[in-house]
């Protein structure tokens, strides 16, 4: 054993002995402490299969989330408290306790966003701006926001657009403590970019506690959400009320939060109520800066850019992306991470963006669609 | 002995310095912000160091923001590097050795000391840090009176009461301890295999250097849950509201392990060492 | 009081003490030398337990060493190849911390015993400055102090006298002299002769590790078979002798003979007179240069071979 002979040069003694023994212990303490981890990862999963998932929306709850994205989005003007979750790893507080009355927090170093549902309106809080927001009103149109990423609201998200996918069971899985069965669904259409989204949940009340999305083509998920800590009780008031507006902190109440809801109140622009055989889903009366065409995995987000922001957001896009051909006197450009995909549309009067797990093929063809579309 | 160490620790003005050194930083730093209130932008820069502006009583935490990253680990690590191996090599070990006092209890008596220090230099930071924030930055609502500090915002916005900034304040100096005392473990464990003070230091804070960087770096994700480093900042979350205390309690858990692991290696290593010097 | 056995401790490849059956016996004053690296502070810091032995066994006041040398070093008295101190304190205050660091040593008569010890070293008017504007003589002094803190009954001095001026060396003997009168056993090294001859009682003698001598000094200091003559007419007790002088110095004479009493009578016989007459002893010199294979220099060159 060479660590008894940390004694550089002095060779065997009549302690020598007493030293090994010393070691062992010592060897055997760190070895068991380092076993306990490892202990845990190993114990056996106990969980029966699942073959769907139906949780209820008034199921309370509370944890610790952590999402890891690998697509590799550049950092685009105004738009990178969404890209950067898809891109890093995010780490959220979420506390649930109806649908009209939750919170998250995202958890910078230093630094906290939180998002605050009240049945009166929403609030947000960025400790780095000082600035405590309240929205007011339902955000017909808006960019999807960290808190759309934890494993419940993403998992709503996807079960809701998943009809007629194939649903196959896993092996279960320990999430945040929990013996969660697992469930993976793969989607039939062949225009999205989905492989399969692996789901665990909650045995007990069927909350999906983890996620995994794998995009064709490749064989690690390129983005996973899970719970790292799932509690089941009912959260308290006190942690569900927003902080209260007063001198030293900003306060602005608005209608619309983000760019999206900006271009969508000052500039609303009417859409085609399909594209390249897609049929426009959401049709909000009257007109709208945004649609989504398509169902389940393989539909996309179509958004009008007003000018300025437009040529900024085609320039950045066209810098990291490859052009595609589009109908001359407009410009297509195009950015593909694998998993999701962006396409920008530029033509003199006006910028759209596409965006949506849907094939780089099937965008090229919005792109041509949605040029015509224009003149 | 512990009376002894303590006594040597406090007789030497090395300790002042260092002391001295941990407090001038954030003051310089204060100076820099009031004159120019030039805040680093949110995310950047040192934590709290933009909500000072708008009030003071946050300085303290900002300072331990400052002085936690390297300057403190550093002061740690020359100190419980220079423990034994100090005394190796000034000759004062051996006569301690033939007084006599036992190995074990030297290095128990060392680690304490080290502790003692490090409670010391963060009260002397907290303290002239407020004293820095009050007077350069100023409170933002003086709510009841001067003598009372004001109201703090937390990185949740809720308010913290004074109290609950007092308490919240105390457990962020007994995190920053706990923190440090895996510093002094390490250093002391090197300290007792060899003879150079210095080297022990810096073998000290190659281990944490190497840690920071692991920590940072993604495909090393297996092994971050279990670098030195990679809980040192969970103090701020103390100030969030509620308390997070998930990497609070992993942040104490693997600097105990540390702590036992290294201790017992020290232990283990010195117990049978020759004092040949 | 002291007796090891077989007692070996090897760095790496160099073997500093090798072999040595010590026995110091209760009431000695036991003199060891040795040229340099001879290994004499090794064998001094195993019998403290600093250092641990490859091989033997050592037992210090009726313990064994290094198991149970924590119930032994309260009464030891121990000097280690100089004196260690904390040079930013004082004197007084490095004293004080010693003292406090090891068990027993009351709190209430501290200052008393510190006093009595710097008293007896000479440091009695010792003032507060550190240690580290002390001159050598006043370290190597406070180290003595230090290890009469507590009256102890065995003292092992490594070179008690290093940087001490001749009247420094002086004052340390007496106090050891005193000491060993009020019953303390003193085990020191030392590659000074002049030191050991004038002061001790017992010796050692190491060579490259082996202890080669060890005995009582008057055992040592065999007649070498000559005597030693004072005479005023030295021409005639050269006649007289014939051949038997070895050496003539002015009025004495070197004769080889076994008995300065038969001697005298026979020259006092022939009308010579004797001014003086002693049987010449070997002296420790000559014991040490017998017993030892080289000079320190010609161990250094192996060593470095
Ligand atoms: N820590 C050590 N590591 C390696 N070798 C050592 C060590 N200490 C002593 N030695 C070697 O052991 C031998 C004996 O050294 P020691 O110091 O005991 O001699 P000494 O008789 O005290 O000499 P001096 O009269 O010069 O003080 C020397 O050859 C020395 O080089
Ligand atoms: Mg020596």
């Amino acid at each position: 054993m060479t660590v008894a002979l940390l004694h550089v040069g002095t060779g065997r003694t009549v302690v020598t002995a007493q030293g090994l023994r010393r070691w062992a212990l010592v060897l055997g303490v760190a070895l068991l402490l380092a076993a306990i981890p490892v202990a845990i990862n190993l114990w056996p999963v106990h969980a029966k299969a699942l073959d769907r998932i139906s949780f209820s929306s008034s199921q309370p709850y509370s944890g610790y989330v952590q999402s890891a994205g690998l697509l590799g989005l550049p950092a685009l003007p105004n738009l990178t408290q969404v890209t950067a979750p898809l891109s890093g790893t995010t780490e959220m507080r979420t506390w649930y306790a109806s649908p009209r009355s939750w919170r998250v927090d995202v958890l910078g170093e230093g630094t906290e966003r939180d998002l605050y549902q009240t049945p009166e309106a929403q609030y947000s809080w960025d400790f780095g701006d000082n600035q405590l927001i309240r929205i007011e009103g339902d955000q017909p149109v808006r960019l999807p926001r960290a808190a759309d990423l934890t494993p419940p609201e993403l998992v709503r998200w996807l079960l809701s657009a998943a009809e007629g996918d194939k649903v196959t069971g896993l092996a279960a899985k320990r999430v945040a403590g929990v013996d969660a069965p697992g469930l993976r669904l793969t989607p039939a259409s062949p225009d999205t970019t989905v492989a399969h989204v692996d789901i665990w949940a909650d045995p007990r009340h069927g909350l999906p506690l983890q996620a995994e999305i794998t995009a064709k083509g490749g064989t690690r998920p390129v983005f996973v959400t899970r719970f790292l800590e799932i509690h089941f009780a009912a959260p308290g008031a006190a942690v569900l009320t927003p902080p209260a507006p007063r001198a030293g902190i900003g306060y602005t109440v608005t209608e619309a939060p983000d760019i999206l809801g900006v271009i969508n109140r000052r500039r609303p622009v009417s859409l085609p109520s399909s594209l390249a055989g897609y049929p426009r889903r959401d049709a909000v009366r009257g007109l709208s800066a945004a649609g989504v065409y398509g169902t389940g995995l393989s539909s996309f987000v179509v958004t009008a850019l007003p000018g300025r922001f437009g040529a900024a957001a085609f320039g950045q896009i066209s810098t990291y992306g490859q052009d595609v051909p589009a109908p001359s006197g407009s410009q297509a450009a195009l950015i593909a991470t694998g998993l999701l995909n962006l396409l920008v549309v530029r033509d003199p009067g006006r910028t759209y963006l596409v965006a949506g797990p849907v094939a780089p093929t099937l965008l090229e063809r919005v792109a041509t669609a949605l040029a015509e579309a224009q003149t | 002995m512990i009376r002894v160490e303590l006594a040597k620790l406090f007789r030497r003005p090395r300790t002042y310095v260092i002391a001295g050194l941990l407090c001038a930083l954030p003051l310089i730093v204060a100076i820099f912000l009031a004159t120019t209130r030039i805040p680093p932008p949110p995310g950047q820069g040192g934590a709290f160091l933009s909500a000072v502006l708008s009030n003071g009583a946050l300085y303290p935490a900002a300072a331990m923001a400052l002085v936690l990253p390297v300057f403190l680990p550093v002061s740690v690590a020359v100190l419980a590097g220079d423990a034994v191996a100090g005394e190796a090599s000034a000759g004062t070990l051996r006569y301690l050795l033939v007084r006599p006092v036992g190995r074990s209890r030297l290095l128990v008596a060392k680690l304490i000391s080290l502790v003692v220090f490090v409670l010391f230099a963060i009260s002397a930071v907290l303290v002239t840090s407020y004293l820095t924030g009050i007077t350069l930055f100023g409170a933002s609502t003086s709510s009841a009176g001067v003598a009372l500090p004001p109201d703090v915002t937390s990185l949740s916005g809720v308010t913290i009461s004074p109290a609950g900034l007092v308490l919240r304040l105390l457990g962020t100096v007994a995190y920053i301890v706990i923190s440090m005392v895996g510093v002094a473990a390490i250093a002391l464990f090197l300290s007792t295999v060899t003879d150079s003070a210095l080297g022990a230091a810096m073998g000290a804070l190659a281990v944490l250097v190497t840690s920071q960087v692991l920590v940072t770096l993604d495909a090393a994700q297996a092994i971050r849950p279990y670098l030195p480093t990679r809980y040192w900042l969970a103090w701020i979350d103390f100030f969030r509201e509620p308390v997070l205390w998930r990497d609070i309690e992993r942040g104490a858990g693997i600097q105990l392990v540390y702590l036992v692991v290294l201790l017992g290696a020290a232990w283990a290593n010195f117990l049978t060492k020759d004092v040949a010097n | 009081m002291i007796r090891t056995k077989d007692l070996t401790k090897r760095y790496g490849r160099t073997t500093a003490v090798d072999g040595v059956d010590l026995e110091v016996r209760e009431g000695d004053r036991y003199g060891l030398l040795g040229p340099n690296g001879s290994g004499k502070t090794t064998l001094v810091r195993m019998l403290l337990g600093l250092v641990f032995a490859t091989r033997g066994e050592i037992e210090v006041l009726g313990r064994p060493v290094p198991r149970r040398v924590r119930e032994v070093l309260p009464s030891i008295g121990a000097l280690v190849e100089g004196p260690g101190a904390y040079p930013n304190l004082s004197g007084r205050t490095n004293l004080a911390v010693f003292d406090a660091a090891g068990p027993g040593g009351r709190r209430r008569d501290r200052r008393a015993r510190i006093d009595q010890a710097l008293e007896r070293v000479g440091l009695g008017g010792i003032d507060r400055r550190p240690v580290k504007a002390y001159s050598l003589g006043m370290r190597q002094r406070l180290g003595l102090a230090a290890a009469l803190l507590r009256p102890p009954r065995l003292l092992i001095l490594d070179e008690p006298t290093n940087g001490l001026d001749p009247r420094g060396i002086r004052e340390v003997r007496d106090l050891l002299a005193e000491l060993n009168r009020d019953g303390v056993t003193v085990f020191l090294s030392s590659h000074l002769l002049s030191e050991i001859d004038a002061f001790c009682s017992r010796v050692g003698v190491m060579d490259r590790g082996r202890l080669v001598v060890q005995d009582d000094l008057d055992d040592l200091r065999v007649p070498t078979g000559r005597v030693t003559l004072g005479t005023p007419t030295p021409e005639r007790a050269v006649a007289l002798l014939d051949g038997r002088v070895e050496h003539r110095a002015g009025e004495i004479l070197t004769v080889r003979h076994d008995d300065p009493g038969a001697l005298n009578a026979e020259l006092v016989a022939a009308g010579v007179t004797v001014t003086a007459i002693a049987a010449e002893r070997r002296t420790l010199e000559e014991v040490v240069l017998a017993a030892t294979t080289g000079s320190s220099d010609r161990v250094e060159r192996v060593e470095a071979a």
